[in-house]
């Protein structure tokens, strides 16, 4: 049998030193180079964007402004035709219903005009209530209240 | 009640809340424009009987008071009519205008 008993000896050359000084961070760059890139960094892609890519998005919306400036006398002159259209059908309505009603003239109240000094033959912008008076009374509530509706 | 038709005392302070009572900025500024024209002229005891069918349509501008009853005497007709039977039922309403051109 050896002689030799194996024991928990310190490694040949004893331990390393302790470390206790200060160990810190290795630092790549300081305050001044890391503004200089931040300057460069910024400065390249703004030149990017403002050059090849907000170039696109503008002449999306300069054709798609186009083609509603061009649309839009054909739409409007659609609305006002509807418009003057139901203000007659309202009118010839009213003359309808109210016929047997007595002392009813049709676009008067109570005998005399809406507006005493205009002219007779004027035309009066109906009002809201006015414009929906033959409908359903929830066609005109949604009209009233479409600000706050919007689906 | 005196007839006011502008403040006691017309100092500088009362004129900076001058523009808060006015209808100017609405559709009734003719209206009131013509009211006032022929107050100014006439002056305000004599402009009581002689501005009064411009102070009358003034106030039928801002308050639509005609418009209102006639809609509303409009509507009662129509509900009267169908209930004691001379409006069938088909024709409950009249003419229905289309969305967004009013």
């Amino acid at each position: 049998m050896d002689a030799t008993i194996k024991q928990d000896l310190p490694p040949e050359g004893g331990y390393q030193k302790i470390q206790y000084a200060r160990n810190p961070a290795k630092t790549y760059f300081r305050g001044g180079r890391l503004l200089a890139g931040f300057i460069l960094f910024n400065g390249c892609t703004t030149y990017y964007y403002f050059n090849h890519c907000y170039p696109k998005v503008l002449h999306e919306m300069v054709e798609k402004n186009g083609a509603r400036l061009a649309t839009l006398p054909l739409l409007m002159a659609e609305r006002d035709r509807a418009y003057l259209k139901h203000c007659r059908a309202i009118r010839d309505e009213e003359e309808k219903l109210m016929a047997n009603v007595p002392n009813w003239e049709v676009g008067k109240w109570k005998g005399e005009q809406i507006y005493k000094t205009l002219d007779r033959n004027d035309f009066n912008d109906p009002i809201l209530c006015e414009y929906y008076v033959h409908a359903p009374y929830m066609d005109f509530w949604k009209k009233a209240h479409e600000a706050q509706i919007q689906v | 009640m005196a007839n006011l038709t502008e403040p006691i005392l017309r100092t500088r302070f009362t004129d900076i809340s001058a523009a808060l009572f006015t209808s100017q900025n609405s559709e009734c500024k003719d209206f009131e424009l013509r009211y006032v024209y022929c107050l100014e002229a006439y002056g305000k005891s004599l402009g009581e009987s002689k501005c009064k069918d411009l102070k009358e349509d003034l106030r039928e501008c801002v308050f639509k008071i005609k418009q209102l009853s006639r809609v509303y005497a409009i509507s009662n007709e129509r509900s009267r009519q169908l209930k004691s039977g001379e409006l069938k039922p088909e024709e409950t309403y009249g003419p229905i205008p289309k969305p967004d051109s009013y």
